[in-house]
């Protein structure tokens, strides 16, 4: 949550313009941070097979990715 | 299936059926929230002016709701081997916390009505409306699984305690998974764009 308060707060108080690219990324990093997280302790997958672990962890990694290249090119 | 397989299985909690619905839950939300990169790359001045007139403190509580509505069922889960009562109110309180999302969720939703921002108004509009409908709908299933869950332990109906464990690491994981995807979202549509 303290992640969360933090990444609003980036987010809100600084005009993050698309041609500055620095900030998405940082507000993802958090993100990313927070999701793996709840893969690892909510959902508890830590002691999960790893390639189950990887899959679910992996869809975090790709949309993220993905999402702020789109965004990096605008 | 050997052995080795199965004590691996094992540790992966709840059924492997809600794991396997998890998963193609998880490939559309992938599709949709690349759609919104997208779209945002396409029409940048649209989405800046559209996120403008969204809610933010509404998505920062709502993101509090769901992690705080998460961490009540771990809490319930790691309960299910010795105090019922603990589990009961752990889900309760997932189901308040859902609650609280889905009344957050629809006044923001009336106040966009209201203020003439509708499916058709642009682009911006109507991946959100669409988008977060999707996620708002997935939250009130996520609502009814645990609802059940909780209403099967207190009735008594799980054959086993092995079972009644596996029924809640199940709605757990599909629980976090709409979270999962929240934690996406939330700064997609609220933060990135300003």
């Amino acid at each position: 949550m303290g992640i969360t308060l933090i990444g609003w707060l980036i987010g809100r108080s600084t005009v993050t313009p698309l041609s500055n690219t620095s900030l998405p990324w940082i507000i993802f990093i958090m993100t990313w941070i927070k999701g793996q997280c709840v893969i690892d302790y909510f959902m508890a997958l830590r002691h999960a097979p790893r390639r189950f672990r990887l899959l679910i962890s992996g869809w975090l990694l790709l949309v993220l990715v993905s999402i702020g290249v789109i965004i990096s090119q605008s | 299936m050997n052995a080795i397989n199965s004590a691996a299985l094992k540790k992966v909690p709840g059924d492997l059926a809600m794991w396997v619905f998890i998963m193609a839950e998880l490939a559309v939300f992938a599709l949709l929230l690349i759609s919104i990169a997208l779209a945002a790359h396409q029409q940048p001045e649209t989405f800046r002016a559209g996120v403008q007139t969204l809610h933010p403190i509404f998505g920062l509580l709502n993101t509090f709701a769901l992690l705080s509505g998460s961490a009540c069922l771990v809490y319930a889960v790691e309960q299910s081997h010795d105090y019922p009562q603990r589990i009961l109110q752990g889900l309760f309180a997932t189901l308040l916390l859902g609650s609280v999302y889905v009344l957050f969720k629809s006044i923001e939703y009336y106040s966009l009505w209201q203020a003439g921002y509708h499916l058709r108004s642009g682009t911006f509009y109507f991946l959100y409306y669409f988008v977060t409908f999707f996620h708002f709908m997935h939250v009130l299933l996520g609502m009814v699984i645990v609802f059940v869950v909780r209403q099967r332990i207190q009735q008594g109906t799980y054959p086993q305690i092995e079972d009644q464990h596996a029924g809640l690491e199940s709605a757990g994981s599909y629980w976090h998974m709409v979270d999962l995807v929240w934690l996406v979202l939330f700064p997609l549509l609220y933060l990135v764009y300003l």
